[in-house]
């Protein structure tokens, strides 16, 4: 496949475009990482993020492609991987300060809004991801999930919005979560 | 009411990146001045901070059950460097 095929497949959403990647540089990009000292697991973890990444980049519709692809995620890879390493020099100089301490308290409390995004039926999760993460025009996710029109995606979309917001409010009491 | 769900809106606007400048400073403006505003506001940022965490999760498990064989993402000169010396093996252990 061409990466401009490709880029098309991924402006429509289609994810097989995603698993193609992964097969055909897992090998380059996995070698990058393990060559590096990392070791072979943290290579598949800092590969797959950065094709989400590239995922994430491809899809927002700003991205200017002045490369291959492959040069693309690989410089992703590099950057993801430098990253870890800083992290990880970090840790073992056991630095810590009140940032780290706030990201904390905000990844548990995303950690429960997970629990109740996985509460939600699987079409309300598709939409919302799709609107959210995937920047999905409902145009699009109308068609990606078969409905007549797009008002039915709007409509839907807000409902399922509605829902998860519930769903995260009653999980909380005011004085927990709102000051 | 309908001035509540308003402001919804321009909230979920802004994180989703679809607001116009003109709202955009309304609501910068709302957070500084009005800390209910600002609560609903942090909340929301982590309702969609963990809506693309779960779908970024989802894409990294769909990633994860994909089995690369070693084959699949090996330069094709290197398969053909391979397929040629297992083909003189095999000749040579046929004199011998």
């Amino acid at each position: 496949m061409k990466d401009s095929e490709i880029l098309a497949k991924i402006s429509k959403g289609d994810e097989s475009a995603l698993d193609y990647l992964y097969k055909k540089y897992y090998r380059m990009m996995t070698k990058l990482v393990i060559s590096n000292s990392g070791t072979e697991d943290e290579a598949r973890d800092v590969y797959q993020d950065a094709l989400i990444v590239f995922w994430e980049k491809a899809r927002s519709g700003k991205l200017v492609m002045t490369s291959k692809i492959s040069t693309f995620i690989y410089s992703i890879c590099l950057n993801l991987w430098r990253k870890e390493l800083e992290r990880k020099s970090r840790l073992s100089n056991e630095e810590k300060d009140d940032v780290e301490y706030q990201d904390l308290e905000s990844e548990e409390r995303e950690r429960i809004i997970r629990e109740c995004i996985n509460e939600l039926g699987d079409t309300c999760r598709r939409i919302l991801m799709y609107y959210y993460f995937d920047g999905m025009s409902m145009n699009d996710i109308a068609d990606k999930l078969g409905y007549a029109n797009t008002d039915t995606a709007k409509t839907k979309k807000y409902k399922c919005k509605k829902r998860l917001d519930e769903l995260v409010k009653s999980k909380y009491t005011a004085s927990d979560f709102m000051d | 009411m309908s001035q509540n769900f308003d402001y919804r809106q321009l909230i979920d606007d802004y994180l989703s990146g679809n607001i116009s400048v003109q709202n955009k400073a309304v609501v910068e403006h709302k957070i500084a001045t009005d800390p209910e505003f600002r609560s609903e506001f942090d909340l929301q940022k982590n309702v969609i901070n963990a809506i693309r965490e779960s779908r970024r999760l989802e894409l990294k498990n769909r990633l994860d059950n994909i089995h690369v064989h070693w084959y699949h993402s090996i330069p094709q000169s290197w398969k053909i460097a391979a397929s040629v010396s297992v083909a003189t093996l095999t000749t040579i252990s046929a004199f011998i």
